[in-house]
């Protein structure tokens, strides 16, 4: 659906924020993983048609997006990491607004995409009185309202309570099964709940792209627990790469990933994909 | 209805329906009626609305909608401006402009829509203005209201005004360059006096007349078709004392020549090339956008501009420590006035070019030229001090500093004074050397403009209402340099201690005014 011939972005300054990335994305749910300023934000503002490619292409339906892209813009939802609104506008004017460019012109949809965000009793409610979690479910709501072919979501659940995390993460799940979703967050587990195939990014270049389970093989071998003492914690802490710590009575279960030197009394634990990802980037950094 | 006169009608109704929700629209109502009753005195107390050959003319339907209209024209020309000239911006900011840039909407038609919400906008002013005048009519009218008149007179004035003003707003907002306060005073010293330049151009010199298609404001087409049905280039419109000992003239009924007709439909289309060069340098709120705009000007000056802001953030980093200490009010002040630097760091250089002209230039240089540019460049450098906190939302980490939340307001007021006398207080030091009452009348103006800065921006949150207002407060003070009561900084050596006073006061207003509202807004809006 979506294929990333060799692109990059670079910025006059001479920063590189993406560097040679090629993907080719189909239907499904694609989890985009990385640490801060990994090029994730960037490679989906290209996605989105926000930003342009400094080399390379972007291909639609093996077009490329710079001559279709009102033709992809009609079937995109995007939700950026930081969106703003109009706060004097209600929830449903707003949405009328945004559907109205996205050439929505049923009221019953606004009303349904309103209530799938679990907004539907406050339609009428001007967005200024809003929380910061019911301005998040409005971001998505304009990003569905078009019932996106491609739907872009940059940090979706920031600001959501953990019901309301469910809610989305079912929302994703079921939207039908030609969507292209693309999803980047910090949170592991939300990607571990509902990508199928997820990309891994650091310092603008693709470091693996798979499904869960072909990181997980990955980093397999490589993660380990331990208990040590809260004296010997503080001074390995720097050493090794925790992937979490428990602090007990008698001293501080770690678990961490590791290229090569084990702590003692370490043993040998299935990785989860968190630790997969911390195993991957560190490996980069490590390279 | 086709996809793409839906989202014209979309981003049309969403850019009026904003603008009408803002509290300014309302104060911008009040502010209409009162200009509508200032305008049109009562003649029994020797003031006219208008004047032929010094005769009163008859307030009938004719005389007081050509008058007013011309009036009001002149005003939208400068206020106008301000009042539209935020609608892209507010969706940069805001990062709404981030959403639209990921919908099909074209950027032609994205801009079109904003255009039109603009001229909406503005026409929705011009008709409140037009039934407000209506109203005075009926209040001081010598003969029967014919809206039909009003209509008329109003419907040919105002349209290409409207257009054109709604188009160079989408253009300076298109433009990273002209897009923020900088654009707001280029547009008041440069593009005012152009809209004026080509009516006396073509009035001069014949091979030039074409000219008079650019005139805006319809002045040039009001002055010929009331020289045409008088016989007379003698008369004047705006407030003005009349010879009571003179009949009044009945101004004849009013009929546009068809001429005119065409020059004002001609003058309306010049907006759509604004409209093109909008189009061309918008670019769709691309994130590298603001970074390729500021290259691309990348000139000379622009370079020097840069170094010059990277030297000056430089000499500011070790003047932290100067600052460490008991948290005081005045400490806080100059942490203040040193992040305006920061934040502008060409208000030092500007600072500097003021401080070395004071003790250099001519003191009839000074006073003519120097202090209104002074008063003019004033105003972008203190419309940020108030309201930035808010505009940034960092107030909640402002309030959660020691003194700052129980005293913001005060704060705030000293920071905007302190930065007005470093940018004047040399033309103040330099006055008082020449004249002891003229450097009082110039620190008496200099209290009014930071006063209003911290009024209009404790009150409004936005920098935009200080500049409109005291922006036009400048206009009507340069054009009425024989008025003692608009020389309120002494430049024109009118200004006598009742004036002086008087200011002084407005100024003390304001402030307490501003205090009020902000104790207001802490306590029962708890913002």
């Amino acid at each position: 659906m979506l294929t990333l011939e060799s692109v990059s972005k670079k910025y006059r300054s001479g920063v590189i924020a993406v560097d040679r990335i090629s993907l080719a994305l189909g239907p499904g749910i694609v989890g985009l993983l990385g640490p801060n300023g990994a090029g994730k934000t960037t490679l989906m503002q290209m996605l989105a048609t926000i930003s342009k490619p400094s080399e390379g292409r972007i291909l639609y339906q093996g077009q490329d997006i710079r001559k279709v892209a009102n033709s992809l813009r009609a079937r995109l939802g995007y939700l950026p990491q930081d969106f703003g609104v109009y706060d004097n506008l209600t929830a449903f004017e707003f949405l009328a607004f945004l559907g109205g460019l996205k050439g929505v012109r049923s009221k019953q949809k606004i009303m349904d995409v309103l209530e799938a965000v679990n907004l539907h009793s406050n339609v009428r409610q001007q967005i200024r009185t809003f929380s910061g979690g019911m301005k998040q479910r409005l971001g998505i709501a304009q990003a569905l309202v078009n019932d996106p072919e491609v739907l872009i979501v940059d940090e979706p659940t920031s600001g959501l309570d953990p019901e309301e995390r469910v809610r989305f993460r079912t929302l994703l799940a079921t939207m039908g099964p030609n969507t292209l979703v693309i999803l980047s967050t910090h949170i592991v587990s939300d990607i571990a709940a509902v990508a199928g195939t997820i990309v891994l990014l650091n310092k603008g270049t693709l470091v693996t792209m798979g499904v869960p389970e072909d990181l997980l093989v990955c980093a397999a071998g490589h993660v380990f627990e331990t208990m040590l003492s809260s004296r010997e914690f503080h001074t390995m802490r720097q050493s090794i790469r925790i992937s979490s710590v428990v602090q007990h009575h008698d001293g501080v279960q770690v678990r961490y990933v590791s290229h090569g030197d084990v702590l003692p009394g370490s043993r040998c634990v299935d990785p989860d994909l968190e630790d997969a990802y911390l195993y991957l980037v560190s490996e980069g950094k490590a390279a | 209805m086709t996809r793409a006169l839906l989202q014209l009608r979309v981003l049309a109704r969403t850019e009026t329906i904003l603008r009408l929700r803002k509290g300014s629209t309302g104060v911008l109502f009040l502010f209409l009626c009162g200009s509508a009753y200032l305008l049109m005195p009562d003649s029994r107390e020797g003031h006219a609305l208008f004047l032929i050959d010094e005769r009163r003319v008859i307030l009938n339907s004719a005389a007081t909608a050509i008058a007013s209209a011309l009036m009001g024209c002149i005003v939208l020309l400068l206020v106008g401006f301000y009042i539209v000239s935020n609608s892209i911006g507010r969706d940069a900011r805001s990062g709404v402009g981030r959403l639209i840039a990921s919908t099909p909407v074209p950027s032609v038609s994205y801009l079109a829509g904003k255009f039109f919400g603009n001229v909406l906008y503005l026409t929705i002013v011009a008709v409140g203005f037009m039934l407000a005048c209506m109203g005075m009519h009926l209040l001081r009218g010598e003969a029967p209201l014919e809206p039909l008149v009003y209509v008329g007179i109003y419907g040919v004035l105002f349209p290409p005004l409207i257009m054109n003003i709604a188009a160079i707003a989408l253009f300076f907002e298109t433009v990273p360059f002209l897009s923020g306060r900088v654009g707001d005073v280029i547009y008041f010293l440069l593009a005012v006096p152009l809209f004026t330049l080509p009516l006396a151009l073509a009035h001069e010199l014949p091979e030039l007349a074409w000219l008079r298609y650019l005139d805006v404001t319809g002045s040039g087409a009001i002055v010929s078709e009331i020289s045409r049905l008088t016989n007379t280039t003698h008369f004047s419109i705006g407030w003005s004392p009349y010879n009571p000992g003179l009949p009044p003239e009945v101004f004849p009924d009013f009929t546009w020549d068809r001429g005119l007709l065409v020059e004002r439909l001609v003058t309306s289309f010049v907006a759509f090339p604004i409209i093109g060069l909008a189009w061309v340098a918008f670019q769709r709120f691309d994130p590298a956008w603001v970074q390729i705009g500021k290259r691309r000007q990348a000139g000379f000056i622009a370079n020097t501009l840069r170094r010059f802001s990277f030297a000056i953030r430089r000499l500011l980093i070790p003047s932290v420590g100067w600052f460490g200490g008991p948290p005081s009010i005045l400490r806080a002040t100059m942490l203040d006035i040193r992040l305006s630097l920061a934040t502008m760091p060409v208000i030092a250089l500007i600072a500097l070019v003021f401080i070395i002209s004071a003790f250099v230039a001519p003191i009839d240089t000074l006073r003519s030229g120097f202090l209104p540019i002074m008063f003019a460049v004033l105003v972008p450098c203190l419309a940020a001090v108030p309201t930035r906190d808010r505009t940034h939302n960092v107030l909640g980490f402002i309030c959660a500093a020691p003194l700052l939340q129980n005293h913001y307001a005060l704060w705030k007021l000293f920071s905007t004074i302190g930065l007005t006398f470093l940018i004047g207080g040399a033309f103040v030091v330099r006055m008082v050397f020449e004249s002891p009452w003229s450097g009082w009348a110039l620190a008496g103006g200099l209290v009014l403009i930071a006063s209003s800065a911290f009024f209009f921006g404790t009150v409004s949150s936005t920098p935009k209402p200080f500049a409109i207002a005291f922006l036009l407060f400048l206009y009507l003070a340069l054009n009425s340099r024989t008025m003692p009561g608009f020389d309120f900084a002494g430049w024109n050596q009118l200004t006598t201690p009742a004036i002086l006073s008087g200011y002084l006061l407005v100024s003390v207003a304001m402030v307490l005014v501003g205090f009020i509202w902000h104790g207001w807004r802490t306590r029962i809006l708890a913002i």
